[in-house]
């Protein structure tokens, strides 16, 4: 068993040899001597180059044993660099790679010259295997070598980035994959260049199979212009598009609707492309487009309803309105008998009931179907005082005091005869529920709370129980006494009134110690 | 005294109210009695074939908004187009139970109605329109 060196050394002792001979012989020829010396020279470059260079070269003879390794070997490996001679290589070659490299070393010794490289896993000085990727060099008829000549380096490291790449390409890859979204790239042509699994579930397509074709043939006609305007600006223009919804063409045939955006990766030399991230939107097309539907119907429903109510109401106060004139025409002196006399009586106040209770419907309709209520600056005060005159004979017969403090707030923006309309049905329901044992007393008074203005109105009435009550109080037909004149409508049209303007109203009451009703406007 | 007054409404009742609102007042000499805006028009059409000193003109129209088949607005429309020559004569008051803000809107922005009343015809209306700058010289007298 010869190292390397030894049959390098060997080597230059035969030229030594040689050299000396032919000294000897040919004395004469000196320029000989010189060309001689100088290939010396150059053997001793090799060797050291050989020595020194990081790749790991060993020379293994025909049995599979080592003769040689040069100092890489204690970089990569840990070993001095002739520790290893003498030894069968297989010996360090990890035991689930060493039949591979076993054959492998069988089969390139029939061959001569430079293998094909591979890769196996060698045992280090400190225990560790080291993943290490080699070529063969047949050198076995050489007679400078005699051997097969391996260069190896360690590719662990280029190893692992290789790995981490992989896996992070097959995370991406994966991600795409089960993503629900549409993923497509577009050149700049409009040719689709990638296009995601997810468009299988989707659209019916394979991945990839709409790979080549221009995106254009997928387009609905009536949506192409504007989309393909948005792609020209977006080439143009780069970042990333608007959010567009458009239908696309799935594999039956049918339109689907989907909403897309697209980011411009043309400079992106891996993408070169627009990469458009598309997401199916039939459901939600759909359901807006049966709310759409659903709207115009009610808006159709409400229309009719409406024109209905203007319809009964006005059939019904055309005859109305005749019946309250011919009463009021009427002239009892001319009547003779008690008997006529009290039913006309009773005609007339009939009459007039149902004159009232239509009034009051009337006026809800209007407030109900106004939705451009006019609104001034009002003077609380003022438009108290107007109303209180107007009823100055009701108050003065029941005995009511009304007592106010504007003080804090005396304007605001409201609706006049709304205004009036609150003030006059509080007051009269605050007499209709009067209670028998004590006059009644209306205190009324405004505050600025925010941006609101609130006005607090309470009197000394019977009252009722709030909790029976509470989420019925401004229904319509709501009435919780059992008082003849009660329509059950005031506060259920000064509740339309005042919401109409965006304010608000609410209530609070004790049985008999009196009601108290908290109206706040929007200012 | 007015000479003449139209009342255009199908309503046999509000006739009948309106003739002794109108006779209590002392409003007018003749009361013309339409049921329809059709009717109406043709009163028109065959005064205007008449020579001018026999036509008989209303000073006055009480006219009815719903009517079946043709109504108030068709009425005015049609008596703009093909009447303008009795337009300087003829005042027109819509007499209407209508209720809805629309109805009255439209009415008093139109420029061939001189006023709106909401039913019932009250003997104040009367009373109004006998102080009106437009027809006091007919009641001073």
């Amino acid at each position: 068993m010869k190292s390397v060196t030894k049959i390098i050394n060997e080597t230059l002792l035969r030229i030594k040899a040689r050299f000396q001979l032919v000294r000897e012989i040919q004395h004469e020829y000196s320029e000989n001597l010189d060309e001689i010396r100088e290939k010396s020279y150059s053997d001793e470059r090799i060797k050291l180059i050989i020595q020194n260079i990081s790749d790991m070269v060993t020379l293994v003879n025909k049995q599979g044993v080592i003769v040689y390794n040069n100092k890489a070997v204690t970089r990569i490996l840990g070993y001095e660099p002739n520790e290893l001679n003498g030894k069968g290589m297989l010996e360090y070659v990890h035991p689930d790679d060493r039949e591979r490299v076993g054959n492998r070393f069988k089969e390139v010794l029939e061959e001569e010259g430079v293998g094909k490289s591979f890769e196996f896993r060698y045992l280090s000085k400190f225990g560790k295997y080291v993943l290490i990727e080699t070529v063969g060099n047949i050198q076995l008829n050489n007679p400078a070598f005699h051997a097969v000549i391996l260069i190896s380096r360690d590719i662990t490291e280029k190893r692992k980035v290789e790995e981490t790449i992989k896996a992070s390409e097959e995370k991406l890859r994966s991600l795409i994959h089960h993503i629900s979204d549409i993923i497509t790239i577009i050149s700049v042509t409009g040719e689709i260049t990638y296009q995601s699994a997810s468009a299988r579930q989707l659209m019916g397509y394979e991945e990839n199979e709409l790979r080549k074709r221009n995106f254009s043939e997928i387009v609905h006609p009536d949506d192409l212009p504007t989309l393909l305007n948005s792609f020209q600006k977006l080439i143009e223009k780069g970042g990333v598009s608007e959010l567009t919804e458009f239908r696309l063409l799935n594999k039956d045939g049918n339109y689907f609707y989907i909403e897309a955006q697209a980011t411009n990766q043309i400079d992106n030399p891996y993408i070169k492309g627009l990469v458009v991230n598309s997401r199916d939107i039939s459901i939600r097309k759909k359901a807006e487009e049966e709310r759409k539907i659903l709207i115009k119907e009610l808006t159709k429903n409400n229309s009719d309803l409406k024109q209905f109510s203007y319809i009964v109401s006005h059939n019904l106060r055309a005859p109305l309105t005749n019946l309250t004139s011919m009463i009021k025409l009427l002239d009892y002196s001319t009547v003779t008998t008690d008997r006529s006399l009290k039913l006309l009586e009773g005609f007339k106040a009939t009459t007039a009931h149902l004159n009232e209770t239509l009034n009051d419907l009337i006026d809800i309709l209007v407030v109900k179907d106004n939705t451009n209520i006019q609104t001034e600056i009002l003077n609380f005060e003022r438009t108290l005082n107007k109303i209180t005159k107007s009823i100055n004979s009701l108050l003065e017969e029941t005995k009511t005091e009304v007592t106010y403090d504007f003080t804090s707030a005396n304007f605001v923006k409201f609706n006049e005869p709304y205004l009036e309309s609150i003030f006059q049905n509080l007051i009269t329901n605050s007499i209709r529920y009067r209670s028998n044992d004590r006059h009644p007393e209306i205190s009324i008074r405004s505050e600025i709370q925010g941006e609101d203005t609130i006005v607090t109105y309470s009197d000394n009435g019977i009252g009722f129980d709030i909790n029976q009550v509470k989420d019925k109080i401004f229904g319509l037909h709501q009435k919780f006494h059992h008082h003849p004149e009660s329509r059950g409508i005031g506060l259920y049209l000064i509740h339309a009134q005042i919401t109409s303007l965006g304010g608000m109203i609410s209530v609070d009451s004790k049985i008999n110690k009196g009601t108290t009703f908290t109206i706040s406007f929007k200012n | 005294m007015l000479d003449m007054v139209m009342n255009v409404d199908d309503d046999s009742m509000v006739q009948m109210i309106s003739e002794i609102i109108m006779s209590d007042e002392g409003f007018c000499d003749k009361i013309v009695k339409l049921e329809d805006g059709k009717l109406a028009l043709e009163y028109f059409e065959e005064q205007s074939k008449l020579p001018e000193e026999k036509q008989k003109i209303p000073e006055l129209v009480f006219l009815d908004i719903n009517m079946p088949v043709f109504n108030g607005w068709d009425f005015l429309s049609q008596y703009d187009k093909d009447f303008k020559k009795f337009h300087g004569r003829t005042k027109i008051i819509v007499l209407t139970s209508a209720i809805d803000p629309e109805t009255e809107m439209k009415a008093v922005e139109h420029p061939l109605i001189f006023k709106y009343i909401t039913k019932p015809l009250e003997h104040k209306h009367i009373a109004e329109l006998k102080e009106d700058p437009l027809f006091m010289t007919e009641f001073n007298s």
